[in-house]
């Protein structure tokens, strides 16, 4: 029974991410090598914590990455750098907060999220758009959960690929202090 | 390889992932959590962040979870359980929190791991051994980053599986067409 939930999940993961433009995840790719610094915006539930998990790798990867608003670590957003925002319906609160004061600032942001035409997309310099699907037992919601995760998982193999960096260097980077 | 290709060898890891967990194990996980008074998780890293995923779900059909070290986590006391997930099994922060569990005792240890003969899965009442190699072991021919497979299978185990089986055990469901915001437990403040 477990296991076909499983398989389930997989399969609605398999079906959303064949459908995602990864023309377009190729550009935020290149947002993210371009950038000076990357910040997350990581208070929207489980979207957010899929972009902490991604932000840990980054810093193994030896790119700036922070999680907006994470004090003390967390500097100053200014242009040049690229935040990224991970969002169901593309109408959370915090993240249109944000998405005001990035406007005035001038600083790009790119979005994944599985609502087209939400408030947070208007203004995005990049959308993912992952048209979820409900897949047996489980909600649209989850399943884009899900692919999400496993999407950022691939950007991360992607951007290692691209930085030259190996297996054994992203290990030395893990923490080490517990 | 281009992003899809690699979204594609990802996804067929997960599947050898999800793959021969012992399911009377997981059911063992659910009278445990089921018939605990409150529940706590710890780990490290992405492996917490990832098991948060599952947190959130116990929270969301009524169960009381805490996350070690969060400020307002409260003592652990008799009658608890501590779900810790470590691949290795061998982080010693964690054991050190097992430990105390053992000297408060009657305190049920779940452990979630990929390597069934660690120390934590020897201080354990219950052992989720995923199918994953210990990460940089010389089993472990993934080709992501150390531990990424570890927490995909924690993701689709925990999560999917294992969420799913207590919503079906509980008889209930996560908002049905209407979606997850339906939920009265689902936050609404950010």
């Amino acid at each position: 029974m477990l296991r076909e939930y499983c398989e389930s999940a997989i399969k609605g993961t398999e079906e959303l991410l064949a459908k995602i433009d990864y023309k377009k995840v190729e550009t935020v790719a290149e947002h993210i090598l371009n950038a000076d610094n990357v910040f997350v915006v990581a208070d929207v539930g489980r979207p957010g914590l899929a972009l902490m998990n991604f932000t840990e790798r980054l810093r193994q990867l030896r790119i700036r990455a922070y999680r907006l608003e994470e004090s003390p670590p967390t500097p100053s957003v200014h242009k040049g750098d690229i935040v990224l925002i991970g969002s169901v319906d593309g109408e959370d609160a915090t993240s249109i907060t944000f998405m005001r004061s990035a406007k005035t600032l001038n600083i790009d942001y790119d979005l994944f999220t599985m609502t087209k035409g939400s408030t947070l997309e208007k203004d995005a310099t990049e959308t993912i758009i992952f048209d979820a699907e409900p897949k047996d037992e489980l909600i649209a919601e989850e399943v884009f959960e899900l692919a999400f995760y496993v999407l950022l998982d691939a950007i991360v193999l992607y951007l290692q690929e691209k930085l030259g960096a190996s297996k054994e260097h992203m290990q030395k980077e893990l923490p080490n202090l517990f | 390889m281009d992003i899809k290709q690699i979204t594609s060898t990802i996804m067929n890891e997960i599947d050898e992932a999800t793959k021969n967990v012992d399911e009377d194990v997981l059911i063992k996980v659910f009278s445990t959590i089921h018939n605990g008074n409150r529940i706590f998780f710890h780990g490290n890293g992405r492996s917490l962040m990832t098991i948060k995923y599952f947190a959130q779900r116990l929270m969301h059909q009524g169960y009381r979870v805490f996350i070690v070290n969060d400020v307002a986590t409260p003592a652990i006391r008799q009658g608890d359980v501590l779900v810790e997930v470590s691949a290795t099994g061998e982080d010693a922060n964690l054991i050190a929190a097992a430990e105390t569990t053992k000297k408060i005792g009657d305190i049920k240890l779940i452990i979630v791991t990929a390597d069934a003969s660690s120390t934590l899965a020897k201080m354990a009442d219950v052992v989720v051994k995923l199918n994953v190699p210990v990460p940089g072991s010389a089993e472990d021919k993934s080709i992501q980053p150390i531990g990424a497979q570890f927490e995909q299978a924690v993701l689709y185990t925990m999560d999917v599986g294992l969420s799913h089986y207590f919503m079906s055990r509980l008889g209930i469901t996560l908002g049905g067409a209407a979606g997850i915001n339906q939920n009265p437990l689902h936050a609404n403040l950010q």
